[in-house]
């Protein structure tokens, strides 16, 4: 699935994507706050979920290569918004809860990949 | 990172990539201030104001092969996020003073974490670096420095493993005695 595909199916709001941003194939997804924990845990390609919001989350998605961040329900700073369009790190933003935002991730994914385990 | 010694751990590593030979680390915890503060203080090199404002971005990095530098950065975020700051202090040649204040009840304040662990995993990897650690606690204070921890003779029989396993013994102790709580964070804190 791409990541166009995504903004739209689960109603998105794109906060900042580069020019090839919509067109990343999304490789899996990856939940968390903990920044160190996502550093040391989530994958390029992955669709990083989470209610972090600050600058270093950017950082953190450039240092990964992730297909995209989804920012929970909680408001985005403009600055974070700013690098990310800067960083070319395409950034979205949803009001539904983390925990949402993963099943209806985890849905998609595995009805388009083998690998997925169908819960 | 989990916990604020991970933080520590970070500021302390900055501090030896300054080329800092003497390295401070006070943990001070005010119950009636409700303040919980870290201060990192070495005699490294130094930053001039326009490499002290970029130590904050975390796009900024003196490491060669880097894209991003996230010491100063998540240690910042982690003390904003539960009523805090980070104050840098420094000059060239003057060394660097990093003082990161948490709200000590703050629900979304990190644990302490394994403190102990953290500066003998510091003065492992850094064993030219004079380390002095200071804790203030609810039952008193507690202080070491790494040059007078151990006697002559320990020094003499003892091995570097040997050396450092019993760092950590009288770091635990010490830090109990000053009503230490590793996993103390805003709710159990």
């Amino acid at each position: 699935m791409r990541v166009d595909e995504l903004v739209s199916r689960l109603g998105l709001q794109v906060k900042a994507m580069s020019k090839a941003g919509g067109a990343r194939e999304i490789g899996g997804g990856f939940v968390g706050d903990v920044l160190s924990h996502v550093m040391a845990n989530a994958r390029p390609q992955d669709a990083w979920v989470t209610v972090q919001t600050h600058e270093n989350v950017v950082a953190v998605a450039v240092l990964l290569d992730v297909a995209c961040v989804v920012v929970c329900q909680r408001e985005l700073p403009p600055e974070t918004c700013q690098r990310a369009q800067s960083e070319g790190v395409t950034l979205l933003w949803t009001e539904q809860g983390a925990f949402e935002v993963a099943g209806k991730l985890y849905a998609l994914l595995s009805s388009e990949h083998k690998g997925f385990r169908e819960l | 990172m989990v916990d604020i010694s991970l933080h520590l751990l970070d500021l302390m590593q900055n501090s030896a990539r300054a080329q800092a030979t003497e390295v401070a680390l006070e943990v001070a915890e005010d119950r009636e201030r409700d303040t919980l503060t870290v201060t990192v203080t070495d005699n490294g090199k130094g930053m001039d104001d326009e490499e002290k404002r970029l130590a904050l971005d975390p796009f900024y990095t003196t490491k060669q092969g880097k894209k991003v530098g996230l010491g100063l950065p998540l240690v910042m975020q982690a003390a904003r996020m539960c009523g805090g700051d980070v104050k840098v202090e420094s000059g060239p040649g003057s060394g660097t003073k990093v003082q990161v204040t948490f709200s000590l009840s703050h629900l979304d304040r990190q644990p302490l974490g394994d403190i102990p662990a953290t500066l003998v995993s510091f003065m492992a990897g850094n064993p030219d670096i004079e380390l002095s650690f200071s804790y203030v606690g609810e039952k008193g204070t507690f202080h070491m420095t790494s040059s007078r921890l151990f006697s002559k003779r320990e020094k003499e029989t003892l091995g570097q493993i040997a050396l450092l396993s019993l760092a950590e013994e009288r770091l635990r102790a010490g830090l109990a005695r000053a009503g230490f709580r590793p996993d103390g964070g805003g709710v159990i804190g």
